[in-house]
């Protein structure tokens, strides 16, 4: 059983087809990388997946069952997570309310469930051993607008993982990291591709993609050109072509 | 969350105390207009306190409220006076029709966002207005309604002023309880995330317009209960309450006293009220010093008297950070009593 | 018949009350992203400042009056700005900036009650006498008023779609960051457009002051101005001078079937719209992101 399977998705942006006949799946406990260069409609792949756009051609299945015509949170809900380029925290929210986001989406307790104090998740528990994965260490309740940028793009991958999700998609986790902090993402991704969650990976760096992905899928204007393993996709002439150029 | 159980109970009884306290000491020895404003303002803190819940938690601006405030009175009022309904029942009543009219408008409205939602609720506010004031077989038209009979409960019959405060004290109180809790649920949270990022919400499994729809028909049954307690403390209902003018004001004193904070709300709320009886010497300049107050406020502290108090704390806290280095985790995911 | 003109007629002038007003709230919204609620005290501080000029101090020049009345409205606009925009640039909360322009309508309000007149004053037409036309009387005034608004709106108009500069200062408007990243001086095109908006409601205010008298009452035209902003379209001027007329219309038409209700006619109408097309009778063009 796939944990997502992508079919021949595409959208046209007037008249501009930014995404199309783009195909793939991802195995639980795989990490898949979607690489390109910029403008390829990787971003783009990704909201269609996740549902912020809705997309003109194809199918999205979720564990094998067809999401196609849900909506962006049914989607999160059936264990869809996502992380942004630039991470949307809540930014008038404490660091713990942006956390808890992740573990109600774990729970999907109703309201009155909350309200009367039943117990999902133990958020702290399981907060805290990602939390030393990541090597975070913050102030619960510290405003979210206090942490730096690194410290933002990593919790949002904790987020993410609070909320045991079957498939996640992270977009540029490397982006404005240092080398010490990138490696505690990899380390979270390492993590839970370990628990079987199946991650669909964003990334410029190619050293990180080559030693991270399990397999590669490269977009170039908005087409597959090329997929398979690191190596595969590191010596098909296409990609060197398209995207590596410079051989 | 033993402590946190521990510290909402130390809160609510050290309230309670302070209600009996005030009740003995200083409600006792105001005159009755005076305890009349007090309560007026513990009426119209449930309108506010509705709107902290579209605002602060969910950042949805709903300038309607006083429509469900209105609402609320005038269908307890009728009720009682033409319908012979008797007083729980009527109010009951009246909150569950700003409900259902919540729910209306809610549903309506909130695909929509931003200024044009935001319009949507001034158009509310003065067609209810204009049918408050002429639709006189409901509401009395220029005249209102009055003979609204007293509230009795167990035996004790609510007559004066004096008689109410403790009551409504007691109601403000598990308002603040409640309005906290919400915040700790999964629904505020929800609302948090609405407020602070749709794409977010979205991502987090929120259903962004249920959540609104939710909290606006919550709103809209406080301001319809709060109408209903107007009705029955005051006797008599008068349509010109209901205008966009006290919409505004309401708006006022949630952003003065912290669109962040119920308690702060609730200072806003009877500092609003009560100011002018405090600024009396001031009379003719009284509502361009009102005026000056706002402006200044906003541009000194756009985060109310709650905001500046939460500032002092985290200063404070950041200090003893620096002096005990190593303990910024170990603060536990509890939220105080804000 | 002539009932129907009379009606029309109407509905026209005080619907391009309504246009400029709402023009003024739709160029704030852009510029500053201020919902500004201070617009109808604004149109009454024209309205005050006229009976100031023509009936307190009896002065004699049009052209001084209106020179004094521009150099007020310009003072008023700077201050409004700095007070109501600059220092909520960073501010968490937009509402706050709402809040603040509350405020400052209540200090302008107060202002012209505590020093110019507290009473309900009537200040002699511009252009005095009437013309008959079959069986109705139309006051010169109407007319001035239709050419002038006619004249401002045009003016401004052009100022904001076509020209260079406007286009720069919608620029500002639209995006603060890439404008200051271009070298347009934000603050300035925001505090410009705080002028000019201050002074069209105010010259708007100062002509309808024979018509409708001077009194603080004047600012509940800001409520037909927020309707017609959503009626006509929202986001564009050109939206906001046909939702204003069409509002205006609206109005003077209902007093065919109800006196009483007429609030709650166009505001009914402003649900309507809201709710089968909020995209208004103009739609502005831009499409939105699905989300």
């Amino acid at each position: 059983m796939s944990c997502l399977r992508v079919e021949e998705i595409g959208i046209t942006f007037g008249g501009l087809a930014a995404v199309s006949d783009v195909s793939f799946t991802v195995e639980p406990g795989e990490i898949m990388g979607l690489i390109g260069p910029n403008g390829a409609g990787k971003t783009t792949t990704l909201n269609l997946i996740s549902g912020l756009y809705e997309a003109d051609r194809g199918r999205v299945y979720l564990n094998d069952q067809d999401v196609t015509k849900k909506t962006a949170y049914e989607r999160a809900r059936l264990g869809l997570g996502r992380t942004f380029q630039t991470p949307h925290m809540l930014t008038r929210s404490t660091v713990s309310d942006n956390m808890k986001l992740g573990t109600d989406l774990a729970d999907q307790m109703g309201f009155l469930k909350s309200f009367l104090g039943f117990k999902g998740h133990n958020f702290l528990d399981e907060v805290d051993g990602l939390m030393e994965i990541a090597d975070l260490k913050v102030d619960w309740k510290a405003d979210i607008s206090s942490l730096a940028y690194g410290q933002l793009k990593r919790l949002e991958i904790v987020r993410g993982l609070l909320a045991h999700p079957k498939t996640l998609l992270i977009d540029e986790p490397a982006a404005g990291l240092n080398a010490k902090e990138l490696e505690k993402s990899v380390a979270l991704m390492r993590h839970a591709a370990r628990e079987g969650v199946g991650i669909v990976l964003i990334e410029h760096k190619m050293d990180m993609i080559m030693n991270v992905c399990d397999h590669i899928v490269v977009l170039n204007f908005g087409k597959m050109i090329a997929h398979g393993t690191p190596d595969e996709v590191s010596a098909d002439e296409a990609v060197i072509e398209a995207y590596l150029g410079r051989k | 969350m033993k402590k946190e159980t521990l510290r909402v109970l130390l809160f609510a009884l050290s309230a309670l105390f302070a209600i009996v306290l005030l009740d003995q000491l200083v409600i006792t020895n105001l005159k009755n207009s005076q305890v009349n404003i007090i309560n007026v303002a513990l009426i119209f803190f449930f309108c506010v306190s509705g709107m902290y819940l579209l605002l602060g938690l969910g950042g949805v601006l709903s300038l309607c409220s006083v429509t469900m405030l209105g609402l609320g009175a005038f269908v307890c009022g009728f009720l009682n006076t033409k319908l012979n309904v008797p007083i729980p029942a009527a109010m009951l009543l009246g909150a569950l029709a700003s409900g259902v009219l919540a729910l209306f408008l809610g549903l309506l409205l909130l695909k929509l966002e931003g200024p044009c939602f935001v319009f949507g609720t001034i158009g509310v506010t003065y067609i209810g207005q204009s049918v408050f004031q002429n639709f006189a077989a409901f509401t009395g038209g220029p005249n209102g309604t009055g003979g609204i009979g007293k509230l009795v409960l167990f035996g004790y019959t609510f007559k004066t002023f004096k008689d109410w405060f403790p009551l409504l004290a007691v109601f403000v109180l598990l308002l603040i309880l409640l309005l906290h809790r919400i915040k700790q649920t999964t629904f505020g949270r929800s609302l948090m995330a609405v407020r602070d990022d749709a794409t977010a919400a979205y991502c987090m499994g929120v259903n962004v317009y249920r959540t609104k729809v939710v909290v606006f028909v919550l709103a809209g049954v406080l301001a319809g209960f709060g109408g209903s307690l107007y009705a029955v403390h005051n006797g008599t209902i008068s349509a010109s309450l209901f205008t966009f003018n006290t919409q505004l004001k309401f708006v006022i004193m949630l952003m003065l006293g912290g669109v962040m904070s119920p308690i702060g709300a609730l200072f806003g709320t009877v500092l609003v009220n009560y100011l002018p009886e405090l600024a009396r010497f001031a009379n003719s300049y009284l509502n361009l010093l009102y005026g000056c107050l706002i402006v200044l406020l906003m541009i000194f502290m756009p985060m109310g008297l709650a905001g500046i108090l939460k500032e002092a704390v985290v200063r404070y806290r950041v200090q003893r950070n620096k002096q005990l280095p190593g303990d910024g985790g170990k603060g536990g995911p509890s939220d105080v009593v804000s | 018949m002539a009932l129907f003109f009379q009606q029309t007629l109407t509905g026209v002038s005080v619907g391009l009350v309504y246009a400029t007003v709402a023009m003024g709230l739709m160029l704030l919204l852009r510029a500053a992203g201020v919902m500004n609620f201070a617009q109808g005290n604004l149109l009454a501080m024209g309205a005050y400042l006229s009976f100031l000029f023509m009936e307190k101090l009896q002065l004699s020049s049009g052209l001084l009056m209106v020179i004094l009345a521009l150099a007020v409205f310009v003072a008023v606009g700077c201050v409004f700005c700095s007070v109501c925009f600059l220092p909520f640039k960073h501010a968490k909360w937009p509402q706050a900036m709402m809040i603040c322009t509350i405020g400052a309508g209540t200090v302008i309000q107060e202002c012209c009650l505590l020093f110019i007149t507290a009473e309900t004053r009537s200040v002699r037409p511009i252009l005095a006498g009437s013309l008959s036309v079959g069986g109705f009387v139309i006051p010169y005034q109407y007319f001035f008023i239709f050419g002038a608004m006619l004249f401002m709106m045009t003016g401004l108009f052009f100022l904001f779609e076509k020209m260079y500069c406007g286009r720069v200062m919608s620029a500002a408007a639209q995006n603060k960051y890439a404008a200051d990243l271009l070298g347009i001086p934000t603050n300035l095109t925001t505090m410009v457009t705080f002028c000019i908006v201050v002074c069209m409601v105010g010259f708007s205010g100062w002509l309808l002051a024979p018509v409708y008298r001077v009194s603080a009452s004047l600012s509940n035209f800001q409520a037909r101005a927020f309707a017609s902003v959503v009626i006509g379209g929202f986001g564009s001027l050109k939206g906001a001078i046909i939702g204003g007329i069409l509002v205006g219309l609206i109005e003077a038409y209902s007093t065919y079937f109800t006196t009483t209700y007429k609030d709650v006619v166009v505001f009914g109408c402003l649900l309507l719209v809201l709710a089968f097309c909020p995209q208004g009778i103009i739609p502005s063009g831009t499409k939105k992101e699905k989300a």
